[in-house]
């Protein structure tokens, strides 16, 4: 309920930050500026626009009170829809500028003499436009992950300062000081916040350095890297949560990736060493991360996320992972395993092959030390040898297995591929879990 | 949190936000003098009274210019105000240029004068609107004014009524339009028509 809360809180807080400066243009508004009601539309759906543009980069800024009510994967899918939105209200802005005729279509094609500020807006939509563009076909358009983060990064911030320009010097609402003064109050907040998270936050790093002490090959093409702290103490995490890892020469480098921990967080007075497991999936990952070497130098940014056994409450737990998907649910059993906490535990681990089974070996060793845990391994593909489960997992699946009486009263977790996550999300309500009892953690966030 | 959930949320966090947008928008023009949809006005002046730069003329101290203006450049302002297309005059002048308003006066009626002339003198009337040169020679049609015809008499035009003058005073406390009363009392049959059903000739 307490999260529920914070949830709220911060809903709330995003509205009122959003529609705070809407109510002010209209209480203080100063009749010399008087338009038509398309003009009125347009100015406010291209101040939407700026602000929600704005906003996003509060979303991404790792803000922990923010992260720790929502999870970092749903601010990023959060962050990544609302821009697609913000796009649309902005487009919106000019059409219905020249819908109404207040001006001519002559305004959008730029000449020598188009009044500049008219050109700042043309420049942050169309850049606007190129940052909505190169995170949406990155993959097609194969940018490098390193390469898409610093231009996303540097457009955002340099179309918001045109788009800001744009609003402050038509100044129609913007010409109130009183809006002027919270508008840019607004963009140094924001902006601020960003500079925080891609500038003070990465120098913070700098003086909590990691070594990679060993880079193991797993099945289902991953690697395991285990990392150490160097002259510092590392730190403690939740079972399922992750980190930003790079290998950069310093931590201002922008190529971080948003990896899950393989390993048990639980274990005490260790030497501080932490392990992520990598599936060779891009460009980063295939070609960067196996030729790691011990004695390499990591920056850890860590650790985020709320896709964690400790912060739910259950009889039991099932865990449901795809693939590489399997790590921050292995990370969890050795939690579970570590507090030998007796509530039943049931892994469905699901795969294409059986080489593709990431872990099967320490899983199956788990299951024979832990009574409590029943493991259901989970093959598309599987030669007639198999004695595991064939298929997908499915509702019928699951009831077969989990105890009737029971099953409800489950925390699930589910880490995995995209298609296993949105069936997931259908199977269980469908079978009477409660949404709030499912958690899911998408590992292509970005 | 569950995917659907959050799809969900900026599903009905961008209704609000259109939502909102059109509440402000009915708001704004609830609380301000509407103008309504308008394009950028032309620029009206002939190119006699061009000047080099807007600005030597118009201002926003001379409230001239709306104060959202104030940060355009000088030199950009036929970006949005094209040069009128203006209306030539399509029939003879030959009654001279302070006769306009003797049809044209009106300015609610077609070809009447728009109230935003209104500030010129009767004398400009041609600075801004030539006479159509293919056309120069055409007389305007009758009472010049009005694409509708004439109103119709609505009464019968003997005994009493035979003299239009009699009820309508073409000298002082006319019952005359205006722009009526240069005509002589004599020619009123040569646009309006009697329908009366009773009418029996006219004036």
């Amino acid at each position: 309920m307490r999260l529920i809360l914070r949830g709220v809180f911060w809903f709330g807080l995003y509205l009122t930050i959003i529609l705070f400066p809407l109510v002010v243009a209209v209480v203080f508004f100063d009749p010399r500026q008087a338009a038509g009601p398309i003009v009125y539309l347009s100015a406010a759906t291209g101040y939407i626009a700026l602000v929600l543009m704005a906003t996003e980069l509060a979303l991404v800024s790792r803000f922990r009170g923010v992260a720790g009510a929502f999870g970092i994967d749903s601010l990023l899918q959060f962050h990544r829809q609302i821009g697609i939105a913000s796009m649309a209200f902005a487009a919106a802005h000019p059409v219905l500028l020249v819908a109404d005729r207040a001006y001519t279509m002559r305004l959008l094609m730029p000449t020598a003499t188009t009044p500049w500020p008219v050109i700042a807006g043309l420049a942050a939509f169309l850049m606007a436009a190129l940052v909505v563009g190169l995170s949406v076909y990155r993959r097609l358009l194969r940018l490098s992950y390193g390469l898409w983060h610093t231009t996303h990064g540097v457009l955002s911030v340099v179309l918001i300062a045109f788009a800001a320009v744009h609003i402050l010097a038509i100044g129609r609402f913007a010409a109130l000081p009183v809006m002027r003064t919270l508008l840019i109050a607004y963009l140094v907040f924001f902006i601020g916040m960003f500079l925080r998270y891609r500038l003070v936050r990465p120098l913070s790093l700098w003086s909590q350095p990691w070594e990679v002490v060993e880079n193991r090959r797993e099945h289902g093409q991953s690697h395991t890297l285990v990392l150490r702290p160097v002259d510092h103490a590392g730190f403690r995490f939740e079972p399922g949560q992750f980190a930003w890892i790079g290998f950069g020469r310093n931590p201002l480098s922008a190529d971080k990736h948003p990896i899950s921990f393989s390993s048990n967080g639980d274990i005490p007075n260790h030497d501080g060493a932490i392990a992520f497991t990598i599936k060779e999936l891009g460009d980063w990952s295939a070609d960067i991360v196996p030729a790691i070497r011990a004695g390499a130098t990591a920056w850890v940014d860590g650790p985020h996320g709320v896709f964690t056994i400790d912060r739910e409450e259950g009889a039991g737990y099932v865990l449901i992972g795809g693939g590489v998907g399997i790590t921050p649910l292995y990370s969890m059993l050795q939690a579970i395993e570590t507090r030998a906490d007796v509530r039943p535990v049931f892994v469905f681990h699901a795969a294409n092959d059986f080489d593709d089974l990431t872990f099967r070996e320490e899983l199956a060793a788990t299951a024979e030390r832990m009574p409590s845990l029943t493991l259901v391994s989970v093959l598309v593909r599987a030669d007639d040898a198999w004695g595991g489960e064939r298929g997908f997992v499915d509702a019928n699946m699951l009831t077969r297995y989990l105890p009737p009486a029971l099953y409800r009263h489950f925390q699930y977790f589910i880490c995995g591929p995209t298609p296993l996550m949105d069936a997931m999300e259908g199977v269980l309500p469908g079978i009477g879990v409660p949404a709030d009892r499912i958690h899911t953690e998408r590992f292509d966030m970005v | 949190m569950n995917h659907r959930i959050v799809s969900t949320l900026v599903v009905i966090i961008t209704t609000l936000f259109a939502a909102a947008v059109v509440l402000f928008a009915s708001a704004a023009a609830s609380v301000t003098p509407g103008v309504g949809a308008v394009p950028a006005p032309n620029n009206p002046h002939p190119p006699s009274q061009h000047t080099d730069v807007c600005s030597e003329c118009h201002s926003i101290d001379l409230v001239s210019i709306p104060v959202t203006h104030r940060l355009f450049s000088p030199d950009t302002c036929d970006s949005c105000h094209s040069p009128s297309v203006r209306v030539r005059v399509p029939h003879t002048i030959a009654m001279g240029d302070s006769r306009c308003p003797l049809c044209h006066g009106e300015p609610a009626r077609d070809f009447g004068i728009p109230a935003s002339h209104l500030r010129f003198e009767t004398r400009e009337c041609l600075l801004c609107h030539p006479v159509d040169p293919a056309r120069s020679d055409r007389e305007p049609p009758p009472a010049g004014m009005s694409k509708s015809p004439a109103n119709s008499i609505p009464h019968p035009l003997d005994g009493t009524f035979k003299d239009c003058s009699y009820c309508h005073h073409v000298l002082a406390r006319s019952t005359l339009p205006e722009n009526h009363r240069d005509f002589a009392a004599d020619t009123c049959g040569d646009c309006h028509e009697s329908v009366g059903s009773d009418a029996t000739g006219t004036e």
